[in-house]
């Protein structure tokens, strides 16, 4: 992956390597930034546009940072169109909603899988069991021991690593994106090196 | 990155991840967002549709908690200017004002005022589920210095003595200030007063439970509980009220308190994330109530 200079929005780094070509973002006219009388369009209609367009890389990041799990993923790209109908009126031009897009699906990875831990620990304490569906076969990779030693790190220093090491942002952008402090990035990123390392990992 | 070592982990990391990246969403999820963007869409014009939603979820949430029908708030001639009277509804308390064509829900204890200007919400957090009015005045409903001007639709009203603040579920308010400043509201929007002036960050309050979470794993149960409590009466978005609700059922150990809890989460996010998990807890919670009467 190119390394992302700091003006490119996160959200043309995320297309391209979705786009199974690798061509990049699709040209031509966006559905985000709709200069021909679209925004007679209903917000509703704006946003399935939208939708159309980034469903893919959308749903992407948030299979990467939720370790491939698919049906949680399209929960979290669902959420972030439903979130986008909210805020639609004040986004308009292409490099702003690519990097809302961006920030908005790792937020809620981030949350989704803060909650997920906290019920998953409150669950086996107080025994309400409440169904929960397990992640589909093909989303589980030969690869997974990676994927596995990730898991295991708390949600926040999972996400910060991956954003690093896998979307290749600097910690400042990262810090952006998560609206933490960039001191607290190069916290959870040296923590979770540290964990990784001592779960046998070499890691730079 | 190019600069990057070729370290084995993260080699195996991205080898992983392009894997991943063949994976594509089911059709299942354009059908579930083209869904829920025609709702959105039908709720942004009220339609009896509006109020039947919302009474089904209200009707669900009565089924476990008390059903209070009070025969002196509901004139029996249409024309009679409203007399003047009292509401006190406790926690889970439902209430249908014919004249008004409202049915009001209590999340927390509230107490209402019916006067000849609107009603007025003096204290605690109650749900309004409005019916459409396209031709009648407009209901008013006052909260603290704010006045809400409705045509029908569905909203939450928090009043403490620090202040409090109106969150729109469904359709659209306009809301005049204290200065006599009018503003349209659309379904999600959330504005505050006094201590809830500001609307919380989103980052803040997931920060918030990240740090409850911590409180949790180290065995501080009561602290965690009353930050929860304190989160739920902020002005937030309603996917951070919606989470911190239900992590506050779960952390709620006690029998009678846990149901309550799960009957607030139903009476304020009908149609939320976690309908079906806090419907099959209510559940429990009436087989729980039935074996502790045959007791």
């Amino acid at each position: 992956m190119t390394a992302p200079s700091a003006s490119s929005p996160p959200l043309e780094r995320g297309t391209r390597e979705a786009l199974p070509d690798g061509t990049g973002k699709a040209s031509g006219r966006s559905a985000a930034s709709p200069p021909e009388g679209a925004w007679a369009l209903s917000p509703e209609r704006r946003v399935l546009r939208i939708y159309e367009e980034h469903r893919d890389p959308v749903f992407r990041w948030a299979l990467r940072y939720l370790s491939g799990d698919s049906a949680q993923a399209e929960d979290v790209t669902h959420d972030v169109f439903l979130r986008l109908l909210e805020n639609i009126e004040r986004l308009s031009d292409d490099d702003e909603m690519g990097r809302w897009l961006y920030r908005v699906t790792v937020r809620t990875c981030l949350s989704r899988l803060q909650r997920g831990r906290l019920r998953r620990s409150l669950l086996e304490r107080f025994g309400w069991g409440f169904r929960r569906t397990p992640p589909r076969a093909e989303s589980r990779l030969v690869l997974a021991d990676v994927l596995t030693a990730l898991e295991g790190l708390p949600p926040p220093q999972r996400i910060a690593f991956s954003m690093l090491h896998l979307d290749g942002l600097e910690q400042r952008e990262i810090a952006e994106a998560l609206g933490f402090s960039k001191g607290y990035v190069s916290k959870l990123i040296r923590k979770a090196t540290e964990s990784l390392r001592s779960a046998g990992w070499e890691l730079p | 990155m190019s600069s990057d070592p070729p370290n084995p982990f993260l080699v195996r990391l991205r080898r992983a991840d392009e894997a991943l990246a063949a994976a594509r969403p089911s059709p299942r999820l354009d059908r579930r967002v083209e869904e829920s963007l025609a709702r959105a869409r039908a709720s942004r014009t009220p339609s009896p549709r509006v109020l039947r939603r919302g009474l089904v979820g209200a009707a669900g949430a009565a089924a476990a908690a008390l059903l209070f029908l009070v025969g002196d708030v509901t004139p029996t001639h249409p024309r009679v200017t409203s007399p003047e009277v009292s509401i006190e509804l406790p926690d889970g308390g439902v209430i249908r004002l014919e004249e008004e064509g409202v049915t009001l829900a209590s999340i927390y204890p509230g107490r209402l005022f019916r006067g000849s200007e609107g009603l007025r919400v003096e204290a605690g957090m109650v749900r309004f589920v409005v019916s459409s009015r396209p031709h009648g005045p407009p209901l008013r409903v006052h909260a603290g210095p704010m006045q809400i001007e409705v045509i029908g639709t569905v909203f939450t009203v928090d009043v403490r003595p620090e202040g409090g603040h109106v969150w729109l579920a469904e359709g659209r308010i306009d809301l005049i200030d204290g200065q006599g400043r009018r503003e349209r509201l659309s379904a999600g929007a959330v504005r505050g007063w006094g201590d809830a002036r500001e609307r919380w960050p989103e980052t803040t309050t997931e920060l918030e439970i990240g740090q409850i979470m911590t409180l949790e794993q180290s065995g501080r149960l009561d602290e965690a509980r009353a930050r929860l409590a304190r989160i739920l009466r902020r002005p937030i978005d309603q996917p951070a009220a919606e989470a911190a609700s239900f992590e506050l059922g779960l952390l709620t150990v006690e029998a009678e308190a846990k149901c309550l809890q799960w009957r607030r989460h139903q009476l304020r996010f009908p149609q939320g994330n976690y309908a079906e998990p806090v419907e099959e807890a209510l559940v429990r919670c009436s087989e729980g109530n039935s074996q502790r009467s045959r007791e």
